[in-house]
């Protein structure tokens, strides 16, 4: 499914180069559940946004089902982010005017997709949400609002779930409301990757990928079934 | 959702700065639209006012050609007249078919001054289309009025009823009884306000005896118009004006304040343009994690630059409509307005609507508009995702 080859990230801080990811390498297999751990600065924001596609690698390359990303021409790589990948962000991050259909729409509507109204109802039944359709993200509580942007990441049917501190803004309860979300999800097939802090999530993924200083340090998959 | 959703929530974000920037395209373009159509109104009025003279050359004494155009128009007192035997001269030469002398001046009556014009019955040859009710003024004393002069007499004269009725009016200094024996029809030009009367009537209480203040030809032969007028004007002390020339010297005294003017709007548009660019630079700064957002979940560069110079150019479309509108009382409230600033009016309202002047006055500003967010737009497409999304 994806595939990461020596993959390194170089940021300029001022005159120090700083080594975000350090000639990384990796595998997420179709329908894999993986978490990402690390203390902060360890490389994980910078792994979720190269495969997310947001960001492009000093060197390495990303392989989608085989094929290398780096290759790809802007347009492409626009068309594959929003194709293949769903992102949830750490911080609540959804458009304030707008509704939480809307918001859900988001997606559809730069995806070109016909019907978006009922596809984006649908998703917030999906997440719990189909009587808090047309409530702002001001009236809705932090776990409703990241329940919106699980939503809204499914829109255009990913074939991978990236999400970066999904939970890291809620409290506990909230966050295992949410992190039960990310199984069902899994569970219907979608390949899941997120960045968590929380050990006590961690402990149930099947898979735990540690980074520390932009190198794995560890690879641990359980077999939990 | 289509693209407008995105973009009106973005605009109904931020009311006062969209409404200010709004404002300043507006102000620019109602600017532009009631000058584009004033302009358009008192050409199309001179245009008509001249038609209305019936001649195609008028001859006057040698002076400030500028003068005479204004005798022409206005009907002022002009020092330099021709002697009258110049009308026969004129009216001998091949191409001329009619010659017809005029005495210009003006009279009072009931504490205002009215234009008295004296005419012959050559003047019914070059202006066909007059229909007068009673008589052509034959002897000396009478007069035949325009047709607001008659109803403003009606209004307000106590001793005119009618035809047959006498006025008592100052000329040239002097009492003067003079007897109303016909009316013209309504002319919709300056004849309307006009009295007129006998050649010799007008010379002798106008103090002009033997001279004439203009005399107006109708040539029969277009294309020999150079060779007549140069056949006019070796008669001593004539010059002779074409009414295309008059046109073209009214059109170059208005198009040197219209330049200026038209400046002065192409500036305030340049600077509603900038407006309109500081408002989006605005705009992109603070929705730059926004606009992150919507490009980690799909949006395409494409997509971005197309939300944002839809929102610019949106808002100078609505800001150049607004003008349009506001523009239009201008435009119809046209006389009085224009009075100010021009010596020369036609009898015509000016005031107009023009379709080519609307649509210049939006294209114009949603084009500026256009242009001027491209920059701010395309910034906030190749804004980096993930630089935005941490922006706070």
């Amino acid at each position: 499914m994806i595939k990461v080859e020596g993959l390194t990230k170089t940021y300029q801080r001022g005159r120090e180069t700083v080594r975000a990811l350090d000639d990384l390498t990796l595998e997420l297999e179709k329908g894999e559940f993986a978490g990402i751990l690390g203390p902060s600065g360890s490389g994980k924001s910078t792994l979720m946004n190269l495969l997310g596609l947001l960001d492009q690698p000093t060197s390495g390359r990303i392989l989608i089902d085989g094929y290398p990303v780096s290759g790809l021409g802007k347009k492409e790589v626009d068309q594959m982010r929003r194709k293949t990948i769903g992102f949830i962000f750490q911080q609540l991050l959804l458009v304030p005017t707008m509704t939480a259909l809307q918001n859900v729409m988001l997606p559809l509507y730069f995806a070109g997709t016909a019907r978006a109204p009922r596809k984006a109802a649908e998703l917030l039944e999906l997440v719990g949400l189909s009587q808090r359709m047309h409530h702002l993200p001001g009236q809705l509580s932090g776990g409703e609002i990241q329940r919106v942007a699980v939503a809204r990441a499914l829109a255009n049917n990913p074939a991978i779930l990236l999400a970066d501190e999904p939970t890291g803004n809620l409290d506990s309860r909230t966050a295992r409301e949410v992190f039960a979300l990310f199984e069902t999800i899994n569970q219907a097939g979608t390949t899941v990757c997120i960045v968590t802090h929380n050990n006590e999530l961690a402990a149930s993924l099947p898979r735990c990928i540690t980074l520390k200083d932009g190198r794995k340090t560890g690879d641990v998959k359980k077999n939990l079934h | 959702m289509n693209m407008l959703t995105i973009v009106w929530d973005g605009i109904r974000r931020r009311k006062i700065r969209t409404a200010l920037s709004m404002l300043g395209i507006a102000i620019a373009a109602a600017a532009l639209f009631s000058l584009l159509s004033l302009r358009q109104g008192y050409e199309t009025g001179m245009k008509s006012e001249l038609e209305n003279m019936g001649a195609q050359v008028v001859a006057v004494a040698k002076g400030c050609p500028y003068e005479a155009i204004a005798v022409i128009m206005i009907g002022g007192q002009v020092p330099a007249t021709l002697p009258d035997t110049v009308t026969a001269e004129i009216g001998g030469i091949p191409n001329v078919t009619t010659a017809s002398p005029n005495v210009y001046g003006a009279f009072e009556y009931l504490g205002l001054s009215h234009p008295l014009i004296g005419i012959t019955t050559e003047e019914l040859k070059l202006k066909s289309w007059w229909k007068i009710e009673g008589d052509f003024p034959s002897n000396y004393g009478e007069i035949m009025l325009g047709s607001e002069e008659h109803a403003a007499f009606i209004a307000n004269s106590d001793e005119y009823r009618g035809i047959g009725d006498t006025i008592n009016v100052i000329a040239g200094g002097k009492a003067a009884p003079l007897k109303v024996v016909g009316i013209i029809e309504s002319t919709g030009s300056k004849d309307d306000y006009a009295a007129f009367t006998t050649l010799e009537t007008a010379q002798r209480l106008l103090n002009l005896e033997g001279r004439v203040v203009s005399i107006n030809i109708q040539v029969a032969d277009l294309s020999k118009l150079p060779e007549t007028i140069a056949q006019v004007e070796q008669l001593p002390d004539v010059q002779a004006v074409t009414i295309a020339q008059v046109m073209g010297t009214i059109r170059n005294l208005m198009q040197t304040g219209e330049n200026i003017l038209l400046m002065v709007m192409l500036l305030a548009l340049v600077i509603g343009g900038l407006g309109t660019m500081n408002t989006m630079m605005m705009t992109i700064f603070e929705r730059t994690r926004e606009i992150g957002l919507m490009k980690a979940i799909g949006a395409s560069d494409r997509q971005i630059f197309k939300l944002f110079i839809t929102e610019g150019t949106a808002i100078c479309f609505a800001g150049s409509v607004l003008g349009v509108a506001a523009g239009s009382l201008v435009a119809l409230a046209g006389d009085r307005v224009l009075q100010y600033f021009v010596p020369v009016m036609p009898s015509q309202p000016v005031g107009q609507l023009s379709l080519d002047a609307a649509v210049v006055s939006i294209l114009l500003p949603v084009l500026l508009g256009a242009a001027a967010t491209l920059y701010p737009a395309i910034r906030a497409a190749r804004l980096n995702p993930v630089d935005s999304l941490k922006n706070e």
